[in-house]
């Protein structure tokens, strides 16, 4: 990256003034910087912009009341999911400024403690672990990308396609695809995210978040204006009475509150769970992004347009395609039906289909597929590459690693592993890595860094780091919700979530018997990943050691 | 599509748009150099 690209003082639309502090040690390079202001929130958003806005959040929705969930899950959003964002920008910019692009050095920086860089190993774990299956799934949306474009879903009824969807999934399913066929879109899709961050936070994250964002944008716009201009439509329920539904309906149940169902505390948690998911908070991969800001550099208000922008997405973009659309062609209750069958379901399977009885024939459903599989491939791709950046921020900081060979690395590392995904995806090897990586771990991070960030390090020094280089005043009652309410809101939800689902899922209650095995399987591995990063943090901090006596003798 | 149902969709557009418009003008019209900088070193 050159000079020019690192923020020079006086460029105009620079998101940087200064540059950062000096590296920790002689073999770590100097740290990049985000090209522009609307670089880095377009980069931030197109981190949490992601599949669960266009397939999750629908899902729940449907499956926890409609418009019932959509109370609590606002309430949550300003309770929860701003504050989260400003804590990870600011622990992020924190670290930043004193060197480190990962969480063991960022936690570290926050509490003087030799357990506080071990606590910041989750910000390592979680996102390669995600990033593992998640490069996986979507390698899906760019095989139904290419089936829409050549036709291959053209004509095939629910039976066809669920059949359809089962043979890519499930490797010993011959019949629709061959075994190969799954790898090669898994090899595709793991290369270019790979391509994208060697190129580097600017010239590689930023550059794709600026061109892929837009893209996702107008393809759901244009999605959603053709779903609520579709013509109502007579449907045959299953107990052979005929009903008319249109989009309109589908909004209807999205947005009609339930207010009885307000006391059921499933659906507060479900509500908080989305938001935590649709924000990509907990991850470590928000941090990771905010350590390349500078102390001029604004996080109040960035914070906000991030959450902001991913609100608009999920709201009034995803809230406005699945569901209505699938109302629409199913009714009411054939969509809270589909919805319950998982978000896979509805994305793969539901919304082909519905594609395949729009008016206007082949080009339409043509079309409309690779609207969508493409926005959810673009949604995939700008939030795969930020799960990458810890990890490589690690290498790089702390053993020299150019950028290059460190993601070469790790995309070797993660085909590997995606492997398993991909061969034992049916014995429910991806799902133990989803709910501990990727569900339980996400709460369990969030919480160790408000406590780090909030109580450890200081609710008044809290409150400065998040107003240095502010272009806006955060309202001052956000210090006591981020120092009690937020907190608290976490810990509730972790308890709950214990109790409800993490221990019948550690002890795999109505697991089949010839899943077992592998589902062990899949838990070593995990714990492999976790003992190696451990073992990577003890190693990188031996050799600060190392570094720091010898400059000492030198002296 | 409801009275009420048709309000709440409303209401949560203009809240998620709003804020994304306020949030995105304000942050491109800003001078980050003029905003509340504390004081070097007082935070840890």
């Amino acid at each position: 990256m050159s000079d020019d690209r690192r923020g020079r003082p006086g460029s105009a639309g620079r998101a940087t003034l200064s540059p950062n502090p000096p590296p920790m040690t002689d073999a770590t390079p100097p740290r990049e910087q985000w090209g522009s202001k609307f670089g880095l929130i377009l980069a931030m958003a197109g981190n949490a912009v992601g599949l669960g806005n266009f397939l999750r959040f629908p899902r729940q929705a449907v499956d926890n009341g409609g418009g019932t969930f959509m109370i609590p899950y606002f309430i949550a959003f300003l309770l929860v999911g701003i504050p989260l964002m400003w804590i990870e920008w600011g622990v992020g910019r924190h670290g930043g400024l004193r060197g480190h692009g990962s969480t063991p050095g960022m936690f570290e920086s926050l509490w003087k403690h030799p357990v506080a860089k071990y606590l910041g190993v989750l910000g390592l774990f979680m996102p390669i672990v995600v990033l593992i299956y998640y490069c996986y799934i979507e390698s899906w949306t760019l095989a139904w990308t290419f089936f829409s474009a050549t036709g291959a879903t053209r004509g095939l009824d629910q039976a066809g396609m669920q059949a359809f969807f089962g043979s890519y999934v499930d490797l010993q399913d011959g019949t629709t695809h061959g075994f190969w066929v799954p790898f090669l879109f898994f090899l595709v899709t793991v290369s270019v995210n790979f391509w994208v961050v060697s190129r580097g936070l600017s010239a590689g994250i930023e550059k794709l978040a600026k061109i892929g964002m837009p893209i996702l944008f107008v393809f759901a716009l244009l999605l959603v204006v053709r779903v609520l201009t579709l013509d109502p439509v007579t449907i045959t329920l299953a107990d052979g009475t005929t009903t008319t539904q249109g989009p309109l309906d589908g909004l209807n149940f999205m947005y009609t509150p339930d207010w009885a169902a307000l006391a059921n505390p499933k659906v507060w948690l479900a509500a908080t769970g989305q938001i935590f998911f649709t924000l990509s908070v907990g991850m470590g991969s928000l941090q990771a992004y905010a350590s390349y800001l500078t102390r001029r550099d604004d996080i109040a208000l960035s914070g906000i347009a991030t959450a902001a922008t991913n609100e608009t997405a999920e709201v009034v973009l995803g809230g406005s395609l699945a569901i209505p659309a699938v109302v629409t062609f199913f009714g009411v209750a054939g969509a809270t039906a589909i919805a319950g069958q998982g978000s896979f379901n509805l994305g793969f399977v539901s919304m082909p289909l519905v594609f395949n009885q729009l008016p206007g024939g082949a080009v339409a459903a043509t079309l409309a597929g690779i609207m969508w599989f493409g926005l959810l491939f673009f949604a995939g791709i700008t939030s795969s590459v930020s799960m990458a950046t810890p990890a490589l921020a690690f290498v790089e900081e702390n053993f020299g690693w150019p950028r290059r060979r460190s993601a070469l690395t790790l995309g070797v590392i993660v085909v590997l592993l995606g492997l398993l995904h991909i061969v034992y995806n049916t014995r429910g090897f991806l799902d133990e890595w989803d709910y501990w990586a990727g569900t339980f771990g996400l709460v369990i991070l969030a919480l160790v860094e408000t406590i780090l960030f909030v109580w450890v390090f200081g609710p008044d020094n809290m409150w400065r780091e998040l107003h240095e280089g502010a272009a806006w005043r955060i309202p001052s009652f956000y210090k006591a919700v981020m120092t009690w309410v937020t907190p608290l809101f976490l810990l509730v939800m972790m308890v709950w979530w214990t109790v409800q689902e993490a221990i019948p899922t550690l002890l795999m209650k109505g697991v089949p018997a010839e899943h077992v095995p592998v589902k062990w399987a899949s838990r070593g591995v995990m714990l492999a990943i976790l003992a190696f990063e451990l073992w990577l943090i003890r190693a990188a901090w031996a050799k600060k050691r190392r570094l720091a006596g010898a400059a000492r003798e030198v002296a | 599509m409801t009275t009420g149902a048709l309000v709440f969709m409303l209401a949560a557009w203009a809240f998620v748009l709003g804020l994304t418009t306020w949030a995105f003008r304000r942050l491109l019209r800003s001078e980050p150099s003029r905003e509340h900088l504390p004081p070097p070193g007082s935070i840890p």
